[in-house]
């Protein structure tokens, strides 16, 4: 029987078909937390320096958290972890659904792939069996109909759960997604490209492991607390009554919504787009949710005038604003269609935008032709904003590397390398990441943890919503980080180092224990002294509120240093072009800007806080208060320069 | 006193599986929602997720296709499984029209619904309203 204090990871050798586990002791869960704190640290100890991110040596790390599985409310989560094919660097990406839970019920606590295959693999996992089962008939399929084959093969395995690629990621499209129950997915950085070079197509999980807790009187008592308060809180409704997409209209008009590629910070007829339109104008079918999520702030919608049967999971605030906003398709089904086909064929909606706007942005100052053929069909298209068709094929091109897509496929900076002229000003992005849809220029905690952001400018890996003070439970988080609620304003830089270095923290713990920040970080309904009561009345491992913070700053540190060793240092925590360099206008006329200076102070302070030198490298002193130093070797940081 | 378990037909259930898990560590002091008395059947491509409960039917199927006896009323008048009785043969499974009971593999033992012992787990646990407990 598995033990409540450990973390039993199964190792799976593509190369030869081998697998073995590995089990971590209540040590290192006291130090890692389980999850993405056990993930990291193997990244670290296995993917050597400079390794080819589509080659042998990196691996594939799928950790669910350490309390998934139980019926802590949003702990279904799955921390995914590889060197990025987008960035050369550490990437985490995380998935909802019911994959998790699964892997959790087979026994096992996480697992690693190791190596590519010759042949396309579905790894399939039970309680008793690891089984490298040909994919050759899935391969072409979307995400939806390789999960629904799979399921039907294995119909003598009810609730049998799959995660997979889609078309995008056997065609090794740089942003390719891992996706699970269908529409969850682990999205950004192509990790999903990364299981594409491993040809793995899917791996399917059956467990009959039930989970024990070690003292399951008290758990049952937190539970019920962060219950209370997940119904209490007004933002965990509002996210089940609009979902994430709900936060269109509030954006718009407080100038914050990336119209344009970034060009603008608001637009006309907003609602249009908007979640409460998905509500109100027929396109909501019915709400879903993630294993053990009392939210339910995922939905299943549909088109209504247009593309007639286009169904599917979502859409998010992500996947509406990068097609909505960001290419001006201010068309619900339009929208929907874009959201749709990304499921489908398996891409990170946020990177497939992104990419698009550049192309629409390029043409428009004519360094693309503002014209492009479907080789396919031999259909002409304009390459403009606004051109809704133009977006829905180019997604279809992209992941099939057709004719412009090919190009595309790379993403905007290689996109933007070979195109050459000033194309690479609008390319938002950062160490090769597209950026998510969240304006910085005037969220200045958002603007600071994008820039240290060790997988790119993304809001998944600090989230810190609190500076927008929105919420009573927003300004109580602002005021027990600084001491005073005044520092809840966006635009203010006061504070911010603090304030991104806690919710840097907090998302730790989040996805190791495998919470959802929907829970954790945007709503504030499951704080870290619950997550550090959860963890401890789950595991009998003892974790006070102080421990669970400095496990979360030896995770941030391992994951720095991962980047380190590959030669990263100061230069790269910086924001995109075009958010340094040009401003933009809310609707009172108020312009805002991010400036080097401005970054420059927020990062100092930082860095002290990390305890970090100048060059934003660990201090060796660091690395040893954290235990560190048997795992970062003397030397790892040189990189020759 | 609660006699019987009921979905509310005005709620859609999200498919959580919250009630699974609350029943499960309740009868088995484990998570495992394949051994849950509610059974919610989810269809993830169209997420449509659905509950199975027991009726605690007048004239129950289970009980009158056990070859063994094995399903009486309890002191509180609920239908249960007695697990000395109890060979596994899973015919009251096939019976029930609902879909409500299942077997434990491992144990080679049918388990069905026994609201509890009067505070029932999964309708306090279901975030959507979808269960409900009717009192009478």
């Amino acid at each position: 029987m598995r033990k409540v204090n450990e973390c039993v990871v199964l190792h799976v050798n593509l190369e030869d078909k081998s697998h073995f586990t590995e089990v971590f002791n209540e040590e290192d869960m006291k130090k890692y937390l389980g999850g993405r704190g056990i993930a990291s640290l193997i990244l670290y100890r296995d993917v050597p320096k400079n390794t080819d991110p589509y080659g042998q040596d990196n691996i594939l790390v799928f950790a669910p958290g350490t309390l998934v599985g139980t019926n802590a409310p949003t702990a279904g989560r799955t921390t995914v972890i590889g060197k990025s094919p987008a960035t050369g660097l550490f990437m985490k990406a995380n998935m909802g659904g019911h994959w998790g839970a699964e892997l959790k019920y087979t026994g096992y606590d996480a697992l690693v792939i190791h190596g590519n295959s010759k042949e396309w693999v579905n790894l399939v996992i039970t309680d008793n069996e690891i089984l490298f089962e040909s994919a050759d008939c899935y391969l072409g399929l979307g995400v939806q109909e390789t999960t629904e084959q799979i399921e039907e093969k294995y119909k003598d395995m009810p609730g049998i759960s799959v995660c997979c690629i889609g078309q995008s990621g056997e065609n090794l499209v740089k942003y390719a997604g891992i996706f699970n129950s269908m529409y969850n997915t682990a999205a950004r950085g192509g990790l999903g490209t990364v299981m594409g070079a491993k040809k793995i197509k899917a791996i399917s999980c059956y467990g009959r492991t039930g989970i024990r807790l070690h003292d399951t009187k008290k758990y049952l008592e937190v539970v019920e607390y962060v219950q209370q308060k997940i119904k209490n809180i007004g933002r965990c409704t509002y996210y089940k009554e609009y979902g994430t997409a709900g936060g269109m209209i509030g954006l718009n008009e407080s100038g914050t919504l990336p119209v344009r590629n970034f060009q603008a910070g608001n637009m006309d007829n907003v609602y249009d787009i908007s979640g409460q339109a998905i509500m109100e104008q027929g396109n909501f079918l019915r709400w879903e949710s993630c294993f053990g999520c009392t939210i339910s702030c995922k939905r299943y919608c549909k088109t209504t005038t247009k593309y007639i049967g286009t169904e599917s999971g979502g859409p998010e605030y992500e996947t509406i604003s990068v097609f909505g906003a960001g290419c001006e398709v201010v068309d619900m089904d339009a929208c929907l269609r874009a959201n749709y086909l990304t499921n489908v064929y398996g891409l990170d909606c946020i990177s497939t935008g992104a990419v698009i706007q550049w192309a629409m942005e390029t043409a428009e100052n004519g360094l693309l032709p503002n014209k492009f053929t479907d080789p396919a069909t031999g259909i002409e298209y304009n390459l403009e904003f606004g051109n809704a068709e133009a977006m829905l094929i180019l997604i279809d091109m992209i992941a099939f590397r057709r004719g412009i897509g090919d190009l595309l496929a790379e993403g905007v900076k290689i996109a933007s390398e070979r195109v050459g002229g000033e194309s690479w000003k609008w390319a938002v992005e950062s160490k090769g990441l597209e950026q998510s849809r969240v304006e910085t220029r005037n969220s200045k905690a958002y603007a600071l943890a994008f820039a240290t952001n060790p997988r790119g400018p993304d809001h998944l890996y600090g989230q810190p919503m609190a500076e927008g003070g929105f919420s009573p439970e927003m300004r109580a988080i602002i005021k027990h980080i600084t001491g005073d609620e005044k520092y809840a304003v966006p635009g203010s830089t006061e504070m911010k180092p603090e304030i991104v270095v806690w919710h840097e923290e907090s998302y730790v713990m989040t996805d190791a224990l495998g919470f959802c920040s929907r829970a954790t970080l945007s709503t504030y309904a499951i704080l870290p002294e619950d997550m550090a009561m959860l963890f401890e009345s789950g595991t009998g491992i003892k974790m006070s509120e102080d421990d669970i913070f400095e496990s979360a700053r030896r995770v941030i540190n391992l994951e720095r240093s991962f980047n380190m060793r590959e030669g990263v240092r100061r230069a790269s925590d910086t924001l995109p072009w075009r958010l340094m360099n040009e401003s933009i206008k809310n609707p009172k006329g108020d312009r805002s800007m991010n400036s080097t200076e401005e970054l420059n102070n927020m990062l100092d302070q930082y860095y002290i806080i990390r305890e970090w030198d100048e060059t934003g490298l660990p201090l060796l002193g660091t690395i040893k208060k954290y235990g560190l130093d048997t795992i970062i070797r003397e030397g790892d940081y040189d990189n020759g320069n | 006193m609660i006699t019987k378990l009921k979905v509310n037909k005005k709620a859609q259930c999200v498919g959580c599986r919250q009630c699974e898990l609350a029943c499960s560590i309740f009868h088995e002091g484990e998570f495992s929602p394949w051994l849950s008395r509610v059974v919610i059947q989810r269809n993830e491509i169209i997420k449509l997720s659905k509950p199975y409960i027991c009726q605690q039917c007048k004239n129950a199927k289970c009980q009158s296709s056990c070859p063994n006896n094995a399903i009486n009323p309890d002191k509180n008048g609920i239908l249960a499984v007695n697990l000395e009785l109890c060979d596994g043969c899973g015919i009251c499974i096939k019976a029930c029209p609902f879909r409500a009971m299942g077997m434990d593999n491992i144990k080679q033992k049918a388990y069905k619904c026994d609201l509890c012992n009067g505070e029932v787990k999964c309708v306090k646990a279901c975030p959507a309203n979808v269960l409900i407990a009717e009192e009478v």
